[in-house]
């Protein structure tokens, strides 16, 4: 048997919600899968299964040559068995334990050696802080303290719930490089659940989309998200236009897509007569205001702006072009534009930052 | 005052709360995290004897308990005596009598501590035995000691069930609050007195240690 984790099961709910998940990951040596997918999606009941904290009604999980789950024979291995680390969304640390207890805890006692233990917080970078309780550390220590409790007792997978959700978004940002650099060095593979696409993009080695407790589309980073499988995943990976199109002809290996009243070149090899959903990310728009300059964007939309809404440093427009169109744009490039409601601008898109998901 | 009644209750006490200790913690741990239907059936079962006229409880323990019943007579095959009227009848009278003093704390206690916790400690390879050990009773103290000492108090101020089961016989079943049934019927309300001042004292100060423990927060 291959060396990898194969999951696919349906757990079922009382009152009608089945959530089915079906992937794959190698477990030779160090990868990321990412679960990804809106909050109520499922992605932690997949969690919880591959944990061994749920039961599915339908399928298996198989480690290896090992079977932890299979409906038809009858087998299910509890999490004691599988020899997993799992770090729960609200970490569950022992609010009655050090953070030295917390960490020994899962350590038989033949093996609670404190030099083990103090490597584990130095790695961690907990030095300092064994005599702790979990209520007195700050949100990233006691992340690292529920990681380092996991990891302490070499798991041969390691399952990760939004461990990072608790944190603010600076923090966030510069624990997710360090997590990857603490992960490598254990050489496991790891499942771990998040909704925030730029957790998903920094951590994944391979992304499963899951939505309405069904998996959309399981890939690279890359595939996911220059090429989604379909709308719902468009929209889940931030390809904020997502539009029904038509292809009309071919041009120069370019497929002319009427959208709207409007048409756009793509560069995507789809047969003419093909009912598409165009996806434009609103990052890959760019906006002109008169005087309209000439420019190397093959796609050059006029039309009105329809809406301006900040977000954080940058500020949603909508323009109808033809077709609603989401843009972002700069809170200074906004400003230097004078961007109002009403005015007319170009919108610019080039070819290939455009993507067609083939309508069935 | 009455010293063997005194010692035959604090004996007959010690014991009930050890019984109940052992199986009132399974029983409500089972309560406080199982999901299964029929549940309500048990936790009704467990807290009639909260309602019950100690008379009608003392009653049914007479008959079922007695020689003409299986359970009655199945005690007397092993043991070659018979439970009413004997120590041993009031022990097991006391603790169906006060299985709810025990069991319905504990389960709030086990309650109230966070599933997620136990989760985690059996995700770090730790039996569901251990874990209950180390994470959920550490957790639950004091609803467990609240139980106890409930227990233990009221089997002190048991009257009903222990005088329809175990009679009055000193130094057999006669306990102090049946010693001060037995000293006002017999008009000598000076013993009566004493005793009761002594059972008064002793209830308002365990009650004042259940109240202080309940106000105790875990540490930090």
């Amino acid at each position: 048997m291959t060396a990898e984790l194969a999951a696919c099961f349906v757990k079922r709910f009382p009152g009608g919600t089945a959530i089915e998940a079906d992937f794959r990951q190698a477990i030779k040596a160090f990868s990321v899968t990412v679960l990804f997918g809106p909050s109520g999606c499922g992605k932690t009941t997949v969690l919880r299964c591959l944990a061994g904290l749920e039961k599915p009604e339908l399928g298996s999980i198989r480690f290896g040559d090992e079977i932890w789950f299979d409906a038809d024979r009858r087998i299910f291995r509890t999490p004691q068995e599988r020899g997993i680390g799992y770090v729960a969304q609200d970490l569950a640390l022992f609010p009655h334990m050090t953070v030295f207890g917390n960490i020994a805890y899962g350590l038989p006692w033949s093996q609670r050696k404190r030099e083990r233990i103090a490597e584990m917080l130095d790695l961690c970078g907990l030095l300092g802080l064994e005599q702790r309780y979990p209520q007195q550390l700050s949100g990233g220590q006691q992340q690292r303290v529920a990681l380092a409790r996991a990891l302490i007792r070499r798991p041969r997978l390691l399952l990760l719930d939004e461990p990072m959700s608790a944190l603010d978004a600076v923090s966030r940002e510069q624990l997710r490089h360090e997590l990857r650099r603490l992960l490598t060095g254990f050489g496991i593979p790891v499942v771990f659940v998040t909704h925030d696409r730029g957790e998903a993009i920094a951590l994944a080695d391979q992304i499963v989309v899951m939505d309405r407790g069904q998996v959309q589309q399981t890939g690279t980073v890359f595939e996911v998200f220059n090429r989604p499988a379909n709308v719902s995943v468009a929209r889940l990976v931030g390809m904020e236009t997502v539009i029904s199109g038509r292809v009309t002809a071919l041009q120069d290996g370019l497929a002319v897509v009427a959208v709207g009243n409007t048409s756009l070149l793509v560069a995507e090899p789809v047969a003419v007569g093909t009912e598409v959903y165009v996806c434009i990310r609103a990052a890959d728009v760019v906006l002109q205001k008169a005087p309209f300059g000439s420019t190397s964007a093959r796609n050059q939309l006029r039309g009105l702006i329809q809406s301006l809404t900040p977000d954080g440093p940058l500020v949603r427009v909508l323009v109808d072009c033809g077709f609603p169109l989401s843009a972002l744009v700069t809170q200074l490039a906004c400003r230097e534009m004078a961007l109002a409601p009403g005015d007319e601008v170009a919108a610019l898109v080039k070819s290939p930052a455009i993507h067609l998901i083939v309508r069935n | 005052m009455d010293w063997t009644a005194f010692w035959l209750t604090m004996h007959l006490a010690i014991w009930t709360t050890v019984i109940l200790l052992v199986l009132g913690l399974p029983l409500a741990y089972w309560l406080s995290v199982s999901r299964i239907p029929g549940k309500f059936l048990i936790e009704a079962v467990v807290a009639l004897p909260l309602v019950l006229p100690p008379t009608v409880l003392g009653f049914y323990l007479l008959v079922g308990l007695g020689p003409n019943s299986p359970l009655g007579r199945a005690y007397e095959a092993v043991t070659g005596s018979t439970l009413p009227f004997t120590f041993g009848g009031i022990l097991v009278a006391s603790v169906v009598a006060n299985l709810p003093f025990a069991v319905r704390p504990f389960a709030a206690a086990f309650a109230a501590v966070d599933r997620r916790l136990e989760e985690a400690s059996w995700c770090l390879g730790v039996s569901r035995l251990a874990t209950f050990f180390r994470v959920t009773l550490p957790l639950s103290w004091p609803g467990v000691v609240t139980g106890m000492i409930l227990t233990f108090v009221h089997t002190v101020g048991e009257f009903g069930v222990v005088l329809m089961i175990g009679g009055n016989i000193p130094g057999v079943t006669r306990t102090l609050s049946i010693a001060i049934y037995d000293d006002v019927q017999a008009l000598n309300y000076a013993a009566a007195n004493q005793t009761a001042l002594v059972l008064l004292a002793f209830s308002f100060a365990v009650l004042c240690l259940t109240y202080a423990l309940g106000q105790r927060r875990l540490p930090v």
